[in-house]
């Protein structure tokens, strides 16, 4: 079980259920947004709120984050960023974002896209994943980590 | 050939931004009236068209997304469905939002009404590569589905001939069955078949009103309390409902929800062969840019800044075009011989009281005008919930959602297409608080009182510098009485935040103008006796009796402003700006022309230079800044909110600040050493 991902843009996540049976819920029910479907998010407002969210075959809807705050969405893929420290376990690279010399680095440390590796408790606010058994920990800063598209393995 | 005609009632249904209202348009043309729903700030847009031998009444029912009580415009919808059902439903959706639009296409479906479905903006998803399935549609939803284009009139003809089909022969539809959990369907039947022994119920299928009454909200709406035995039944829904709950393991809603929304997906994805991609490459492209994290804000405020300087650039001129077509108008009246028999009180009546309303009202029509095209074009085009998306943070604290911010805005023009504007808004909450801050921003009226005023008063760099300061404490009052209000909870209780981003598009000319000119009629025909019998008081106070000069002490306004003097001297207002402040309630642009009727003619400059100090002169442009706007404000205010609750609290809130603003800049400014 996956700890709720935080809403970064390039985020996907499937929900599970709504926390509650509050007039949101309700509201979100009625425009077909239903436990199994699929969310991604794109964007965020200048503040860091609201959040447009994206699902297959109907218009994207705008939400405000706390509005959202209840819903239980299991991640699905997205920036590394997106998953809160809790969220250990073992994941994939998806994809590499960002400039030639960021992706040749972090490709350096044999994160290339198709390989697992597992995420390991955070330390100082730095993501901690481990590639093989005997490889040595890559810690990756926040910049980093919102580049790297990951998905559970 | 009348007799012989038959009148039919079609609601027109969709969810949001399926282009329900270029349809409608479509449809009736100008056959249309506007009012309101019963006792709500929601438009209720009724118009005609003929179909063979019958007069169709087609009813625009508020956007929603599900027949139930969840919004306002829900509520609105599922009481009409409920208590009034039409003879036939046309309900539209939009090609590349099947999935969502479906929900409530399978509602109506399940409700046993006739339905005619159309499937609106083929074109755009043809040219996004969608190739819908229109006859699967047919056959799964049992009943006609046409194809489209509600802008360039495609596939009207059709429409209307699948319409008259149904209204004859509204029998051969049969309505899909969607499939719950067999508890549910268990539960929905038994109480379906206690509803059917109701000796009274809605026309519906009884199966959607025992879902209705599962989901435990908004009984009222779907059963008469008054029905004998009613009270019963809704128990009993209840009881079943937590039958049902203990079994799913989530709440009914949730399940009902669920499985419509499964039905609508398998649907849509019948009809498309795949779900549609919605985004197309444009639109990505646009949203890049115009909702960038950096430059989405000021790239937006240099669209309203545009707007702002096209109203100022066409919008004023044409009034004062209006206004000085009326004044030859009055100057012609004034020479006219059988006029000039009259007595002078009942002459001044007709000119200076009835003539001067009509003449407010008539030089609204073209701001109106500019001001409604402008808007439907930001509506239409789709950017007006980009800029809600760009600007909610903001708005919300202050309790409001991020499209209130351009109505508040354009009020920085002028506040009456302002708060008429409120009707776009997506909650009464909404509504109603965005009416109350809208007559805090600084219209173009007081700007000009403020500009004649300063460069009496103070020197040029001083005058700018109070310019300003004017603006700022016009934004400030937004802010704190905005915060007071969502402290205090005016407005009810705000409703959660959900909007659909829509595609973008070119807006209708055809849809545009007549928007402006429904907008037109709407103010005329609700807020226009209210502003002619406020410039009547406003006239009997200022020019009865008649033996004296009109405003001055003898008047019952001079005597008014001097009865009222113990309030306005702490402000260092004197009572002859008392009265001017009366004059003001009519337009803020008379209050100039009225002080100079006041102090009895002569150069008004060197006269207001002699008799008010500038700290003086401060405190009065504060009051004017803040209270009761104008009549024709007021007016639209209490036009909008159908609440005279409202109306009084909007102009008592605003002479209480003003008289609380201009109290600390005069005794303040005293203070620190100014007279």
């Amino acid at each position: 079980m996956t700890a709720r991902p935080v809403l970064l843009p390039g985020t996907q996540c499937v929900i599970e259920d709504f926390g509650d049976d509050g007039a949101l819920t309700r509201h979100l029910l009625e425009i077909g947004i239903t436990p199994g479907l699929q969310l991604t998010i794109v964007r965020r407002g200048p503040f860091g709120d609201p959040v447009e969210v994206a699902m297959p075959g109907t218009h994207s809807v705008v939400l405000r984050s706390g509005e959202l705050a209840s819903l239980r969405c299991r991640f699905v893929s997205g920036p590394l960023a997106a998953l809160p420290c809790s969220a250990t376990g073992r994941y994939r690279v998806r994809a590499l974002q960002g400039g030639q010399r960021h992706t040749r680095r972090v490709a350096g440390y044999g994160l290339r896209p198709g390989r697992e590796f597992s995420l390991l408790p955070c330390s100082r606010g730095r993501y901690r994943l481990r590639i093989g058994a005997d490889a040595p920990v890559v810690e990756l800063g926040r910049g980093e980590a919102a580049r790297l598209i990951v998905e559970p393995a | 050939m009348t007799e012989q005609r038959r009148s039919v009632t079609v609601a027109l249904a969709a969810i949001p931004n399926t282009g329900k209202t270029t349809l409608f348009n479509q449809l009736t043309g100008a056959r249309q009236s506007v009012g309101n729903w019963a006792g709500v700030t929601v438009a209720r847009r009724v118009g005609h068209f003929e179909l063979g031998d019958y007069d169709v009444e087609l009813v625009d029912l508020p956007g929603a997304y599900s027949i139930s009580p969840t919004t306002e415009e829900q509520r609105i919808v599922e009481r009409y469905l409920m208590q009034t059902p039409p003879d036939v439903v046309l309900n539209l959706l939009d090609a590349r939002n099947l999935y969502r639009g479906l929900g409530l296409t399978l509602q109506l479906a399940m409700s046993g009404l006739p339905t005619v479905v159309a499937v609106n903006m083929m074109d755009e998803a043809r040219r996004q590569g969608l190739d819908i399935d229109i006859d699967a549609l047919s056959r799964h939803l049992g009943m006609p589905v046409v194809p489209i284009v509600a802008r360039s009139g495609e596939g009207l003809e059709q429409l209307k001939a699948a319409l008259r089909e149904v209204i004859e022969h509204p029998e051969t539809e049969h309505p899909p069955h969607i499939s719950f959990p067999p508890v549910v369907e268990e539960q929905v039947m038994e109480l379906a078949r206690r509803i059917d022994a109701l000796p009274e119920r809605p026309p519906l299928d009884e199966s959607l009103i025992a879902l209705q009454l599962l989901k435990g909200e908004g009984e009222q709406e779907v059963l008469d309390p008054r029905v004998p035995g009613s009270g019963a039944v809704v128990e009993e829904a209840a009881r079943r409902r937590r039958t049902i709950e203990a079994v799913t393991g989530q709440p009914f809603a949730t399940t009902c929800a669920e499985c419509r929304f499964n039905a609508a997906r398998g649907l849509a994805m019948e009809a498309t062969h795949a779900l549609p991609r919605v985004r197309d490459a444009v639109a990505n492209r646009l949203d890049a840019v115009l909702l960038h994290p950096l430059f989405g804000l000021p790239l937006f405020f240099l669209i309203m800044f545009v707007l702002l300087q096209v109203i100022y650039a066409i919008g004023f001129p044409l009034q004062d075009a209006v206004s000085s077509l009326f004044a030859a108008l009055d100057g012609w009246l004034r020479a006219l011989a059988p006029l000039r028999a009259l007595p002078p009180l009942l002459r001044s009546f007709l000119l200076d009281g009835l003539v001067a309303g009509v003449g407010v009202v008539v030089t609204f029509f073209p701001l109106l005008a500019v001001f409604f095209v402008l808007m439907s074009v930001m509506e239409g085009s789709g950017y007006i919930a980009r800029a809600a998306f760009l600007m909610d943070r903001l708005m919300h604290a202050l309790g409001l959602d991020g499209k209130a911010f351009i109505n508040i805005l354009l009020g920085y023009g002028c506040n009456v297409p302002a708060v008429m504007g409120t009707r776009i808004l997506s909650s009464h909450h909404n509504r109603i608080v965005a009416m109350l801050l809208v007559p805090f921003s600084l219209c173009s009226a007081r700007l000009q009182v403020f500009v004649f005023l300063s460069a009496i008063l103070f020197a040029p760099s001083t005058a700018a510098l109070v310019l300003f300061g004017l603006y700022a404490g016009s934004f400030l009052a937004v802010v704190l009485v905005g915060l007071v209000l969502k402290a205090l909870r005016i407005g009810g209780r705000p409703e959660p935040f959900i909007m659909e981003l829509p595609p973008y598009r070119v807006p209708l000319l055809r849809s545009v103008l007549l928007r402006a000119w429904q907008e037109i009629r709407a103010f005329l025909r609700r807020a226009a006796t209210l502003i002619l019998s406020g410039v009547v008081v406003v006239w009997l106070l200022t020019h009865v009796p008649a033996d004296v000069p009109p405003g001055s002490a003898g008047t019952l306004a001079g005597r008014l402003g001097q009865s009222l003097a113990f309030l306005f001297q702490p402000l260092g207002i004197h009572w002859q700006e008392t009265v001017a402040l009366m004059f003001g309630f009519i337009a803020k642009e008379i209050v100039i022309g009225s002080m100079a009727v006041i102090h009895g003619g002569g150069d008004l400059a060197a006269q207001i230079e002699r008799l008010v100090t500038p700290l003086q002169g401060l405190s009065f442009m504060v009051f004017t800044l803040l209270y009761t706007p104008c009549v024709a404000t007021v007016a639209s205010i209490q036009a909008e909110s159908h609440s005279w609750k409202v109306t009084a609290l909007s102009v008592g809130q605003g002479l209480a600040l003003a008289w609380l603003a201009s109290f600390l800049v005069y005794q303040g400014g005293r203070l620190l050493g100014y007279a």
